[in-house]
Formats: C-alpha cells, structure tokens, sequence
C-alpha cells in the first residue's frame, strides 16, 4: 500500500527563500504546504504602525510582536553570553525578514568562494561559482534586480565581474547626488566606488511599483517598490501552495531511512498539529533553523548545527563634509567603496566593505544639536546646515566560521507556547579586528578628503543582521551539516534554504546568494519527486 | 500673557471646545485617548491652564508664534506620563525665564548655565518633543523603551528640510529625482 503525504514538500518559513523554494515547486506541479509562525499583515498597517511609532530607529517595532511569534528584540528571545551582543532584527510574519532590509542584492564572487584555497584561511564553499551562477540569474528575475552590467565589482578597477550570462534584469537607478559628490571628491585618491544592486527597482517589475525615493526601505518600503518576501508568498500560494499561518514548527519527526517523516507545529491557541511529507525544507533563518534541529536532534552528526555563526559584523563612521551633499534624496543606500574586497591581503586580515548611507538624518542631526543647547532659530538653521552635510557610512567586515560562536536553544527562557529561546555565543576574532585598524585609517581619510568635521568614528562592532555559518554547507559529512546542494547530510530529504549554510561570509548581503541557492534546492528536489 | 500670540489662543480655544465637546458627548477616551489622564482624571479648568501656559512656554522656547495647540496637548500629556514633577519643573522654567527676561532663544545657552542642570533639562525635554515628534530615549535592540508618541509630520525638525528632502515614507514624486541637488544648492 502506497503511503500518503500530507504534501510533496513542506516548507518552514515562510520569507524570501522559503517562499521563493515554495514558488518554484509548486510551478513545477509540486503540492507545497508553507508553515509560517506570524500571521499575514498587510503592507498599510506597517506603514501606519511606522508613522505613528515612537522609536523609528527600532526596525522592528512597526511589525507583529506576539508571545507565540516575537520579533528578536523581545526581552529574553536572545540571551547572549559572548563578548559580543548579537541583536539582529528579525521578524515572524509571512514574508519575514525582507519586510525591512534595504535590498542589497549583491552576488559572491568566485573568490569569496574559494577563500581557504586562496588565502588559507576559513572555509570554502564546496561549490563553485560556475554552478551557482544559473541560479543567480533566476533570482535576479524573481526579485527584481537593477545593477550595473560594467562595475568590477571586486572593487579592483578591472572587468566587469563576477562573470554573468545574462545581464541585470532592471538597469541602474540615477546616482544620487550624495553618492556622485562624495564619489567624485573619495575616488580622487583611489577608493572604487560601485553602485549596490538591488532589488528596489526604479522601473516597475512584477506587480512592484517604481522607486520614488520615499526614502524608507528600513523599516518598511510604503509603496511596494523593493522587494519583500511577501511577494513570492503570494505568488506561490497563486501557483497552488498552501499557507498556513500561526503554525510554530518546534519538532521534526525522524522516520524510517534516515528520513524525516514528519514536522509537529503548535498554534497560537496550543494546538499540535503533524503533517507528513516527501520532503522538507527549513527556512526559519540563520538562528530560528539550528535551533529547530537541536530541538529535533536531527541533522547533527557533524556537531556543527548551531556552531560557526557570522554576522558582518560592522562600524561606522558619521561627519559633517564641507559642502552640502544632502542626504536623504532616493533609496537609502546605493553603493560604497570596495577596494578591501578581494585580494592577498585576506590571509592577514578580512575584507572590509564601506557603504554610504542615504536616510534622512533630521533626528540624529537634531538630537545632536540639543544636546549642545543649540535651540532657537539658530536650530532651525544648523539643521537645515548639520543635514546638508551629514555622511555617514556603515562598513561590515568579513567573519571567519568558529565552532565557538554558537547559537543554541535557551535552557532558561521559553515563548508562550512553550519552545525555547535562543542563546548566543558570539565574539569578534584579531582577523576582523586587525581589518577595523585598517577601516579607520580609511575614516581618517575620507573626513580629510570631504573636509569633514567628525560626529563618531569609533562606533565599537556594530550588528548587521546577516546571518550565516550556523547550518554550515561543506563537502564532508563530518564537519558540515548540509552538502553543496543544501541538502543535509544525515536526512536526505531535509534541505536548509537559509543564509545559515554559507560557509565564507565575504563582506556582501547575503540574501541573493541565499535565493539563489533556495531555487536550486527547488529544482532538485522537483526532479527527485 | 505677554507672550501668546492672538491665532494661538484660538487655535487653542478651538482645539479645546472640540475635546470638551468630545468629552460630553460620550467620552473624551474614545475620540482623543491621550486626553484621559487630564480631562478624566483631574479638574478640567486646572488642565486647560496648564495646557495654555505649556503652549504659551512652548511658543517661548521654540521661537515660534503659533504652535499647534492639539500637539501641545500631547506633548504635555506625554511629559506628564514621563515625570509626575512636570508640571512644577514647567512652572519653575516659565518663572526663571521671566526673571531672567529670557526673550531670544539665542541666549539660552548663556541662561541655562546659570540655572539648575534639572531645569535645563526640563526646557530641553520640551523643545525635544516638539521637533522629534517623541519624548523618551530609543533603545535599540529592545520591544519596550520609555518612548511616547506625539506626532510625525508635525515634528518641527522637519521643516527646515522640507524643500529639500522628505518626511520619510513621504516622496517627492518620481524615480531618478535625485539625481540633481535640490534647488537650493548654491545658498545651502
């Protein structure tokens, strides 16, 4: 007697690369259950709850904040024991995380791939970029991506790179002109400026309307322009996939083979519910995916689960430049300096990125002012002058894999339906800090050039909610969890579609990559049904 | 009274014959909820007075000749929720900066550093709410923080820049603006 599933493949998570993994089958005839902890919100309600929040700078405060699916910032979600105290935003309703990211949609190249080889040190990916490559391309297509098809973007002034087989879906956007100004005066002493890829595309694709520069991207785009998850829930649940929200996964149950057989989710109201399916796929992020495989005790031969976590790990850098440049007109960032991308140098210390930012800087410029009793008309008018001339700039720095940065499930603190927290384990290594002292010759740097007057170059790290490591990918059982298709090792019918499995950090977003492997996974396991 | 211009007074007559009219009506909660405290808890003549002399002071300390009178009414209740003492720190302020003949905000500096640090700071927490559109400090990685919202569009911080950039979520118009400085650029 045949068995019977409750579907093809079931996935976990219902955000960009769940979502786009969930597209991706159920176009190919799949049937696709998506189980998701938060609930549907619609795009007005963030934008309203933005308006009329108190704390603007707190990107997850507009979204859902409930005791059975709480964003990261809810007291005890993470407890962290390391030097370090990670705090990336992360939310839980349908869409997830890209409802506040600002659609940074670089890819790796083959370089980033390869860093043991090369330079000695971390791991590499145990695929190449040639592989990846194809799949880069669909991901670019589903999220809308707008690039330059003749940066190097290996920041060494060379060829266009990484090789492409097709070019940018969506043209670059216009400079702003922050980034022209401050691009003109910076490269005049050698710093390559590239413009960031991204997927808040300036002509309309795929429903989304064009940017018009509403400035928001963080917390919340109010016009739809940039991607978010969301998209691809919607379009997978019009391919046929079915989604359910306020289902909490907190088991997966092992089966005969080394299968899973089954997930075990729990509803806001205490309900258990099990469902059986050929295949799974977690796509709970970097934190919340580990931590459902410890719960499970699957997936963990190697030990690695939960081990090797990344963030780019960052500082920053703010001045008041000679001239105006005027912040805060576009999107919110658009590109940055990339001459510490690649190179020899990377056997000594990590890659550094700098990025301009571009948000309106009228709180900070203004709560800076008061502090000095600058009130008065003269307030007015240094604002006016202080956000003119406001740069600031947001470097990451590229993490090695230690088994001692660790993210586990809490043995103190439990959500309200009674699964528990995380606890993180989290430091910064020389590698990186040997990297900072190279950042801030730099800072020195660029205030000179712009002839800047400097508000703080000494921020400390900095988190920059870019999760990998945790799941790590790798080509040998014993020290990886999941193999180059993202498949794990001990359950071949468990893949992690999450940044989670990345092995080498480089300084870029990960999210593309993240995409891009979560349509390949698709793919595979579509032939394999 | 010296110091309250005629459209404040009726903007803020306005304002308040709508809240006390709201109040009668069924209850000044449901239409304006963070009126409770003041109109349901305490008397309301003794409200409507400090209200008025908070607008009054607030025009005093902004340098500005019509503040809108519902925005002080939040920004008061909001200062109040944050300290009990309020509306004596707001009293002792109002009566230095009078016995200080304290008129040009540009001299403030010099007046506040001979006064007590607590009513430099009283001053600071009213000018702050006013162009931030929030009292309380932001912690970041946090879901609570001592936060109060007043307004958005109507945080003063934003005026200076309203010709040149946006109120975020707000746009001035189209793709690729940006491009260009804005109109301004040679006097910025």
């Amino acid at each position: 007697m045949a068995t019977q599933f409750d579907a093809d493949v079931i996935v976990i998570g219902s955000g960009a690369l769940g979502n786009n993994a969930a597209f991706e089958l159920a176009q190919q005839g799949k049937s696709v259950i998506i189980l998701e902890a938060g609930e549907h919100v619609p795009r007005w309600k963030i934008v309203e709850n933005f308006r009329t929040s108190s704390r603007k700078g707190n990107f997850n405060d507009p979204y859902p904040n409930a005791p059975w699916a709480p964003t990261s910032y809810q007291e005890n979600y993470i407890e962290n024991t390391g030097d370090f105290d990670l705090f990336p935003g992360m939310l839980k309703l349908v869409g997830g995380t890209t409802w506040h990211w600002a659609a940074a949609t670089w890819r790796y190249i083959p370089n980033d791939m390869k860093l043991k080889t090369l330079y000695g040190v971390g791991r590499d990916w145990p695929i190449e970029y040639d592989e990846l490559e194809p799949y880069y391309v669909c991901a670019e297509k589903a999220l809308g991506v707008s690039g330059s098809d003749t940066d190097d973007q290996s920041g060494q002034g060379g060829d266009a790179w990484p090789p492409r087989s097709e070019p940018y879906p969506v043209s670059p956007e216009g400079d702003t002109y922050y980034f022209q100004r401050i691009r003109d005066r910076i490269s005049a002493e050698d710093y390559r400026f590239i413009h960031e890829p991204n997927a808040r595309t300036h002509k309309p694709w795929d429903g989304r309307p064009a940017c018009s520069g509403n400035n928001n991207c963080m917390p919340v785009c109010p016009i739809g322009a940039m991607y978010s998850g969301d998209v691809h829930a919607r379009h997978a649940e019009n391919a046929g996939a079915k989604l359910i929200t306020d289902a909490t996964a907190y088991h997966l149950e092992k089966g005969d083979n080394g299968k899973i057989a089954a997930v075990h989710y729990r509803s806001s109201n205490g309900d258990d519910t099990r469902l059986t399916a050929k295949y799974f796929i977690v796509a709970a992020h970097g934190l919340e995916t580990p931590k459902l495989l410890l719960l499970s005790e699957v997936a963990n031969s190697s030990d690695q689960v939960g081990r090797n976590l990344m963030d780019h790990t960052g500082m920053g850098l703010q001045f008041l430049a000679d001239e105006p440049v005027w912040p805060g007109r576009g999107p919110v960032q658009q590109g940055g300096i990339f001459n510490w991308r690649d190179g020899d140098f990377r056997r000594e210390h990590s890659a550094i990125k700098h990025a301009l930012t571009n948000m309106v800087p009228n709180t900070a410029v203004t709560q800076r002012l008061l502090d000095n009793l600058i009130v008065g008309p003269e307030l007015d008018d240094r604002i006016r002058h202080d956000a003119a001339r406001w740069v600031d700039i947001s470097t990451v720095f590229e993490m090695l894999p230690h088994a001692h940065n660790t993210v586990r499930p809490s043995t103190r603190y439990k959500d309200a339906l009674g699964i528990p927290m995380l606890t993180v384990n989290y430091s910064v290594d020389n590698y990186v800090k040997a990297a900072a002292d190279v950042a801030k010759r730099d800072y020195a740097n660029f205030v000179r050039i712009m002839g800047g007057q400097v508000i703080e170059d000494d921020t400390g790290w900095q988190n920059r909610d870019h999760l990998m490591g945790t799941v790590i990918m790798g080509d040998r059982a014993e020290d990886s969890v999941v193999n180059g298709e993202c498949r794990t090792w001990d359950h071949d019918n468990l893949f992690l579609a999450t940044t989670g499995v990345i092995p080498a950090s480089g300084v870029i977003n990960p999210t593309l990559a993240g995409v891009a492997l979560s349509i390949r996974i698709a793919d595979i396991i579509a032939k394999e049904i | 009274m010296k110091f309250i211009k005629n459209n404040a007074v009726k903007t803020l007559r306005l304002s308040r014959r709508e809240l006390l009219g709201g109040m009668a009506a069924v209850s000044a909660a449901a239409f304006f909820p963070w009126a409770t405290r003041t109109w349901a808890d305490s008397p309301g003549a003794t409200s409507e007075q400090a209200i008025q002399d908070f607008l009054m002071l607030s025009e005093r300390l902004t340098g500005r000749e019509a503040l809108d009178a519902r925005i002080a009414g939040r920004v008061w209740q909001a200062l109040l929720d944050s300290d009990e003492r309020f509306a004596d720190r707001q009293r002792l302020l109002a009566q230095a900066m009078d016995d200080a003949n304290l008129i040009d905000m540009r001299s403030f500096k010099a007046f506040a550093a001979t006064q007590p640090e607590a009513l430099t700071q009283t001053a600071v927490a009213i000018i702050s709410a006013w162009y931030l559109g929030f009292t309380g400090s932001v912690q970041g990685h946090s879901a609570t923080d001592n936060t109060r919202f007043i307004t958005y569009t109507g945080a003063l911080m934003f005026e200076p820049t309203i010709d040149a950039t946006v109120i975020p979520t707000y746009s001035r118009g189209h793709s690729d603006y940006w491009v260009d400085p804005p109109a301004s650029i040679a006097t910025d």
